[in-house]
């Protein structure tokens, strides 16, 4: 299977809206969230969340080279 | 629309009887008993505004004549279309029946450019829809399409701005929720830009003028303000404005310039920042998009008190940078200010002729017209204005055309249509200085 490059440059901003829209739910679901154990595990996902923006915006910047 | 609202709004408009009618009658009555010269004054001056506002009517529907083709500038670089971001924003239960149509019409139906498109849905939503998922199908399909939930945001600005930083167009394309653009918009669109403006502005026609009073005489008032006085200033004056959907920018532009989000009309806003800092706005009325128009009464109400109300906050903001702005010529500034602050004081001051009238039967104890010959030019020169506007928007109409008899009904009606909308202005007024900002969310169904 392959994939050109249009689309999967689509593809990747496609992801990067939903990875956006993630890291702005989960950092409010951690800050709103009094338990600290649960906060603790929303923050973490928010940071995972913000790391695929991040990956997915290097890969934008590969594909637009 | 709630009962409540309603009632709130008749209250509104029965403090505004008050004070811009009751009041000013004795006002005017007891002024005429002491200083008649003063009530003669007042009868002439208000009457003049009408024939002034009327003159700028003809002279806009005179210049719309003739259909005028693109002209290419000699600053044309005759660039291809580039890559284009359509934004759609939407507030999703009210705007569910539509939206799928919206981005069905530009994914199946759009020119694309050799870069291609890419068509951000920019929304906001308080509760997960079934259409969220529904669409997000429909992206799976469509590569171009990407759904930007603007998590916590509370107005079309904050959605705006949230798809811009996503954006990655040269050219962006801003529609509303219900628009459905013609295939050929891009090429004619890049057309301006290629030649130097910054923005340019297409022309909205409503679909739905049938299916009432209302949205009928929409349809013919949008011929003629989209088919006459927003291309008229374009080409009189070479400078118009951005009205919220159908607006083509060049990307570097709105990116800087943003949406605010403390505005109710923030399209002017955007509009008046762009131009006060050199840029320069086209309207193209070939640029056809279609749009649903309010159906009822109350929608129309809200509709337009925001757009009273936006524009009333622009021009208290702006009118004097305007007056200052080193990038405008004179004839530029004077068109702005007739859409600005001209615009507040005459929709005040034009209510002002029923109390003098009123005033002038109380001093005299029966009901007589105070006319002569300047008054009688001046009562036909206004009525006319209104029918000869009709016809000219005839004339010059998008297809498909609205029905003669919506042209007929329109030209019957301009002026009480054109009371009701200064007196809906005139509520606006009255709420911005009171506080009063509401959003209330056109309904929209297919």
């Amino acid at each position: 299977m392959s994939i050109d490059k249009k689309t999967l440059t689509a593809r990747l901003r496609q992801l990067l809206a939903v990875d956006k829209n993630a890291f702005a739910i989960y950092s409010e679901l951690a800050e709103l969230m009094k338990e600290d154990d649960l906060s603790a595990v929303f923050s973490d996902i928010a940071k995972d969340e913000k790391r695929h923006t991040i990956w997915s915006q290097e890969m934008l910047s590969l594909l637009e080279k | 629309m709630s009962d409540k609202k309603l009632t709130t709004e008749w209250e509104k408009l029965f403090e505004v009887f008050i004070a811009l009618f009751v009041v000013p009658t004795f006002i005017f009555y007891f002024l005429g008993l002491h200083l008649p010269s003063v009530l003669n004054f007042s009868y002439y001056f208000i009457v003049s505004l009408f024939i002034f506002q009327s003159a700028l009517s003809y002279m806009y529907s005179l210049s719309a004549f003739r259909r005028k083709w693109f002209r290419e500038l000699a600053s044309a670089k005759h660039l291809a279309v580039p890559k284009t971001t359509f934004i759609v924003s939407a507030y999703l239960p009210n705007e569910i029946e539509v939206i799928e149509d919206t981005l069905m019409n530009i994914l199946k139906n759009v020119k694309r450019p050799a870069d291609g498109i890419e068509l951000i849905l920019a929304y906001n939503t308080p509760h997960m829809e079934g259409i969220e998922l529904q669409l997000r199908e429909i992206a799976y399909k469509w590569p171009e399409l990407i759904m930007t939930n603007a998590y916590g945001s509370k107005s079309k600005s904050e959605n705006l701005n949230y798809a811009l930083e996503i954006a990655s167009g040269e050219m962006i394309v801003l529609l509303d929720a219900d628009h459905l653009i013609s295939p050929d918009c891009l090429s004619l669109a890049w057309r301006w830009l290629d030649e130097g403006y910054n923005v340019v502005q297409g022309r909205c026609k409503i679909r739905n003028g049938r299916t009432s009073t209302v949205s009928s005489l929409v349809e013919v008032e949008f011929e003629a303000i989209y088919g006459i006085s927003h291309y008229a200033k374009s080409r009189i004056f070479d400078s118009t404005l951005f009205g919220g959907t159908n607006g083509y920018w060049r990307s570097s532009l709105i990116k800087q310039i943003k949406f605010r989000e403390d505005r109710l009309t923030e399209d002017i806003d955007a509009t008046l920042r762009a131009i006060l800092a050199g840029n320069h706005i086209a309207h193209d009325r070939s640029i056809i998009s279609t749009e649903l128009a309010p159906e009822t009464m109350g929608g129309f109400w809200f509709q337009r008190k925001r757009w009273a109300q936006g524009w009333l906050q622009c021009s208290m903001r702006y009118q004097l940078p305007i007056l200052g702005c080193k990038y405008l010529n004179i004839f530029q500034k004077f068109m702005w200010t007739t859409l600005l602050m001209w615009r507040v004081i005459y929709d005040i001051l034009s209510h002002l002729l029923f109390p003098i009238v009123f005033a002038f039967w109380l001093a005299k104890g029966k009901i007589t017209l105070p006319m002569n010959s300047f008054i009688w030019f001046a009562l036909f020169f206004t009525l006319f204005s209104g029918p000869f506007e009709a016809t000219v928007a005839y004339k010059n109409s998008s297809l498909p055309r609205a029905s003669i008899l919506q042209y007929f009904l329109y030209a019957f009606l301009t002026f009480p249509f054109t009371i009701f909308k200064n007196l809906i202005q005139v509520v606006a007024i009255r709420d911005e200085l009171l506080g009063k900002r509401e959003w209330v969310v056109s309904q929209r169904k297919k």
